[in-house]
């Protein structure tokens, strides 16, 4: 005997010919056809045609990775390796090396990143302490060979160029009560005093 | 010599007209198919190619043509490669006795342009054929040297016993009732409104034997919920995993032919074949033109067959598959005995109630 924790309904002779009536008649079998009727004649399909139109993105998509740059075409990244150490999927290859010439500055010699692994959690973003990384509303990323897949530097840096044309403004550490700790890029314009 | 000369183009021209109908029919089938399946399940079906994806049947026939004809290593190459052409061929010969119209008066003598052969044994000559087509099936999956094609043919072989029988048991019925085996003299014998079809008719109506066929032949087509031959849940694709290309495209046609034949049968054994619904056709009796009454007669032939083969999607869209044992249960235990006492009752009445054919 099978332990049960609903009660089996009552089994009277009206029950049971009301079952039988029910079988001989194919009851619940139309019960289904109505309904697939139903939806045939009220005809509301939610297919989206995908290549053809689009969902509207979330806000807080996260899609393709990007590397970024200042609004006077610099890179953001730093090299301090953050990202390489925050990825969960080992995506990220940071070769961090000295500004020529300015040994306290540090910047990405070499960045990559294979996206085939990449699950998209956002964690390096988070991690970048200078907003180096963004993740841009690109999805469509199909490719036939996975090689292409493997992003180097100036690939990511070209995504974020063209996922993100309002740029930021250098983060201005020129000012003469930190000037002291940091070497002047001679290049950029100077703040005035 | 010339007689037979136009009686032999006659009915070449017949045949070439019949298959490249039903042919047609099947492209329209495959679309027709997808199509609701997909309304029914709040999808759009096919919509790439063409306007409304009408043009898909000529894309998938294109890629199917010109796909690779693999034959499996270790396969027997004579019967994996007769098998799709032995369950085609039985599908679409079944379409020799089916009458489409009616029998016509042209010259002052009746001719039969509407249906190839009309031979005295038509119903029996389907059934043998249809029959046949099952040892393509069977084959195919044995041939393929592989397990999933192999289980696939077994199911179909215990499927086509147990339900050919009950096909063969509910027909029997409307044979005592017209007591004849020619689908045209049985589907003459419904003419004069629907209370005349065999279905619903005095003294006899065979609404059990109709449903035990329409069910059998759903079963015998291997379709939905008795797709067990190709269930592609369990069996990948059945009896026809290992084929590709044009065998592929044989077994497809295949099936979807004897869905065809299957609804053609069901509408002249039971719905009165090309009979409307009325006492004669409109045509005739208000336009007076008896020479053109042959188009509405073909006009309800092709609605009838049309309601079963819409019957067959939608109950694809609708039911989930049999379990082995529920199929076999099903029909050796339920519509076995249905269609047996469906023939004693049958003759029963016929004998009392003798409707004036033989």
């Amino acid at each position: 005997m099978m332990p049960s924790a609903l009660p089996t309904p009552r089994s009277t002779p009206l029950t049971r010919l009301r079952d039988w009536v029910k079988t001989i008649t194919f009851y619940e079998l139309l019960v289904g056809m109505k309904a697939t009727m139903t939806h045939f004649l009220n005809y509301r399909p939610i297919t989206l045609q995908y290549p053809h139109e689009k969902r509207t993105l979330p806000d807080s998509y996260r899609g393709m990775l990007a590397l970024l740059r200042y609004d006077d075409g610099t890179e953001k990244c730093v090299g301090c390796d953050l990202c390489e150490a925050a990825c969960p999927s080992r995506v990220i290859r940071v070769v961090s090396a000295e500004v020529p010439g300015e040994p306290t500055k540090r910047y990405s010699k070499e960045y990559y990143m294979d996206m085939t692994r990449c699950l998209f959690c956002g964690l390096c973003v988070d991690a970048c302490p200078v907003d180096a990384l963004g993740m841009t509303r690109e999805f469509e990323w199909a490719v036939y060979d996975k090689r292409d897949l493997h992003l180097n530097k100036q690939q990511l840096l070209a995504i974020g160029d063209r996922s993100y044309p309002v740029r930021e403004k250098r983060l201005e550490l020129q000012h003469p009560n930190v000037a002291f700790f940091n070497v002047a890029f001679q290049h950029l314009p100077q703040k005035p005093e | 010599m010339t007689e037979i000369g136009v009686k032999l183009a006659f009915a070449l021209g017949q045949i070439a007209v019949v298959l490249a109908i039903v042919l047609l029919t099947v492209m329209l089938l495959t679309l027709a198919e997808r199509k609701v399946l997909g309304w029914m399940q709040d999808r759009m079906g096919p919509m790439e190619v063409g306007p409304y994806g009408i043009l898909q049947p000529i894309a998938d026939g294109l890629k199917l043509f010109f796909k690779e004809d693999i034959i499996p290593a270790g396969a027997n190459r004579l019967m994996f490669s007769l098998a799709p052409i032995l369950a085609l061929v039985p599908a679409l010969i079944g379409f020799a006795v089916i009458p489409f119209g009616p029998t016509i008066t042209w010259n002052g003598e009746p001719i039969k342009p509407f249906v190839i052969s009309d031979i005295n044994i038509g119903i029996l000559y389907i059934l043998a054929f249809t029959s046949i087509g099952a040892y393509g099936i069977i084959l195919g999956g044995w041939a393929s040297n592989s397990k999933y094609s192999l289980l696939g043919g077994l199911r179909s072989a215990a499927q086509v016993i147990s339900y050919e029988l009950n096909v063969g048991l509910a027909i029997v019925g409307v044979l005592l009732l017209a007591g004849s085996l020619s689908l045209v003299t049985i589907t003459e014998a419904q003419s004069g409104g629907f209370w005349h079809w065999f279905v619903i008719a005095w003294p006899a109506p065979q609404l059990l034997a109709f449903v035990v066929y329409v069910i059998s032949s759903v079963a015998e087509t291997n379709r939905v919920p008795f797709d067990l031959p190709e269930a592609e849940s369990e069996l990948v694709a059945g009896f026809f995993t290992e084929y590709s290309g044009m065998r592929f495209a044989f077994f497809f046609l295949a099936e979807y032919a004897n869905m065809i034949l299957v609804s053609c049968i069901a509408t002249i054994l039971f719905l009165g074949g090309w009979n409307a619904p009325y006492p004669g056709t409109i045509i005739e009796h208000v336009f007076g033109s008896p020479d053109f009454a042959f188009i509405e007669n073909i006009f309800w032939f092709t609605v009838k067959v049309y309601f079963f083969l819409f019957l067959f999607f939608w109950l694809r869209a609708t039911l989930p598959r049999l379990r082995y044992d529920q199929l076999m249960r099903f029909g050796w235990k339920v519509m076995l005995p249905i269609a047996l006492g469906n023939v004693v009752l049958t003759s029963i009445a016929a004998y009392f109630f003798p409707t004036g054919t033989p």
